[in-house]
């Protein structure tokens, strides 16, 4: 079997996998998986621009919160239908990702870590300041009509929590064949090329300063088609989700996955989920597991559990 | 035509003139050697000619068409390869891909991406290794594999800092041979310290000294220049070079 073929199988049985969970979960995981499955596209996008190109952004909230309030406010205030909402959300993501790309690409390692958390400051701060619009803390709850929609001649209804589950699903699958795509081809050796070595990489015809930004814009996109989803399904947006909190999750459920692969988000933000789902069942200190399963992960595992498996059994792995 | 002109070349740091008023010519097909003593400005010269550094004047021709303002990037689109002085791999990624990143670019479009790697791999003599992570490469592999990179390229102008550099004379044999098979099809200007690899591949010769162009000429012709003789081994206390 060619190393393309085995990959292209191992992401396929990882969706088919999650499309018979739904049969054995209960009511309860059926909705935890629901997030978990949103929010590794979060994770995908995130790690597009983290572990394949090499740069660590600490406001990608921003871009969730972009797709999110693009598509609420959309349906709150304009009563869009949820399609057309959703598709702007990831639009509003977008057109955020390459306009702070134009500015923040200048800086690299810590600067740019800095310049993306103030950009995301700032997105947090309009949010809050436009209260009257997004009623900041509080949040707004979608209305009742947009709680189910019609697409190519069939019927979603959003307060379905199966419906809700495959069209996650379906969202994750879709954004793991699009970086599937992306880090396979051309355009993923030049990602990698500039997270391995940048000026190296000009030297050999590279325009880096575009392809950053055309890296940035695509995972700004994949983050906020993640916010836009999480809006519409769980029907409520508000400004937590801004929070650098959510800058910070991506760039662990990457970590303890493995950056720089494609399954590594996905299989850490289910585990980082669950972890701490278990944990605070038993004690408040939850917070407290996952700094030592990062911490462990850090000595052990400083690529991640795909990482290691990539350096240790498949090298194919993509 | 001449493949790549400068007039009046110059390039400041600060107070330093470290190129100044270079006026230099290239033909097209030729093994073109750029020596002189340490601090002469070669490498900031050659930098100059492929984009990483900007000139503070002069202007610079590639192929009749004006590149003194044009981003690295895009002159290596046009065919200017660069190799550097200290290896710049990629050291975690395998050999082959070191080569693939470089393909990708490269001027010959006819043959796939792969396809062309493996003929660069081959033509340096690294194909065996192709599979090895390049930063576990030996030192005098790790040099070859940046000709490679260059090779891959295809470019019409292959520019070489310095890179005999830490070979053994074994692998200074083989680079020779290797340099005069990529020569077949590519131009090649080299900064060198070695005498015997300068005299044994170049054509023709240039010589910098304190960031200017003392002398170009023929192997023969620059070892009988006196400046030349004066520049590398100074002058009798009192006496002027001619």
């Amino acid at each position: 079997m060619s190393n393309g073929l085995k990959s292209a199988v191992l992401h396929t049985a990882v969706v088919v996998g999650f499309l018979l969970l739904q049969y054995v979960l209960p009511e309860y995981h059926l909705l935890s998986v629901t997030r978990i499955m949103l929010l590794a596209v979060f994770a995908m996008g995130f790690n597009l621009l983290f572990g394949y190109t090499g740069l660590l952004s600490l406001g990608h909230a921003m871009f969730f919160s972009a797709g999110m309030y693009g598509a609420g406010l959309s349906v709150y205030h304009l009563g869009w239908s949820v399609p057309t909402a959703f598709i702007f959300g990831i639009l509003c993501g977008a057109l955020l990702g390459f306009l702070i790309g134009l500015i923040a690409l200048r800086t690299t390692g810590v600067a740019f870590m800095i310049v993306t958390l103030m950009f995301a400051k700032v997105t947090y701060l309009v949010i809050v300041y436009f209260t009257q619009y997004t009623r900041g803390d509080e949040g707004l709850v979608m209305p009742a009509e947009s709680r189910s929609f019609d697409l190519f001649g069939m019927h979603f209804s959003l307060t379905d929590s199966v419906t809700r589950y495959n069209l996650a699903l379906g969202l994750l699958a879709l954004t793991m064949f699009i970086v599937f795509l992306l880090v396979r081809g051309r355009f993923g050796r030049s990602l990698i090329a500039i997270r391995e070595n940048e000026s190296r990489t000009k030297m050999l015809g590279y325009n880096t300063f575009f392809i950053k930004l055309k890296a940035l814009t695509v995972s700004a996109a994949l983050s906020a088609l993640s916010g836009s989803a999480y809006a519409l399904m769980f029907a409520y947006i508000g400004s937590s989700f801004a929070n650098i909190q959510y800058s910070i999750d991506p760039l662990l459920y990457s970590l303890l996955g493995g950056a720089g692969t494609i399954l590594g988000p996905v299989f850490g933000t289910f585990t980082m989920f669950y972890l701490i789902d278990i944990a605070s069942e038993y004690t408040s200190a939850y917070l407290l597991v996952t700094g030592i399963v990062l911490v462990i992960l850090v000595l052990y595992f400083p690529r991640g559990v795909f990482g290691a498996i990539r350096q240790n059994f498949c090298r194919w792995l993509p | 035509m001449s493949l790549l002109v400068t007039r009046q070349v110059g390039k400041r740091f600060g107070g330093l003139k470290a190129v100044d008023g270079v006026d230099f010519v290239l033909e097209e097909g030729e093994i073109h050697a750029l020596i002189g003593p340490n601090g002469a400005g070669k490498t900031t010269f050659v930098s100059l000619l492929c984009g990483r550094l900007e000139l503070t004047k002069g202007d610079i021709y590639f192929n009749g068409e004006e590149i003194t303002n044009m981003p690295a990037w895009q002159r290596v689109r046009k065919g200017i390869a660069y190799t550097f002085q200290i290896t710049s791999i990629y050291p975690n990624l395998t050999v082959f891909q070191n080569v693939a990143i470089a393909a990708q670019h490269s001027k010959e479009m006819s043959l796939s991406v792969e396809k062309q790697a493996h003929n660069a791999l081959q033509k340096v003599g690294l194909d065996e290794l192709q599979e090895q992570e390049a930063g576990a490469l030996a030192y005098g592999h790790q040099r070859v594999l940046e000709v490679a990179m260059g090779v891959a390229l295809a470019p019409e102008l292959l520019i070489l800092d310095e890179p005999t550099q830490g070979l053994s004379d074994i692998e200074i044999e083989q680079f020779c041979q290797m340099i005069r098979e990529v020569n077949r099809d590519t131009t090649v200007l080299l900064i060198e310290h070695n005498m015997q690899v300068v005299m044994s591949l170049a054509e023709r010769i240039s010589v910098l000294d304190q960031g200017r162009l003392i002398a170009q000429g023929t192997p023969a012709e620059i070892q009988a220049n006196a400046k030349v003789q004066a520049a590398y081994l100074g002058t009798v206390e009192g006496e002027n070079a001619t």
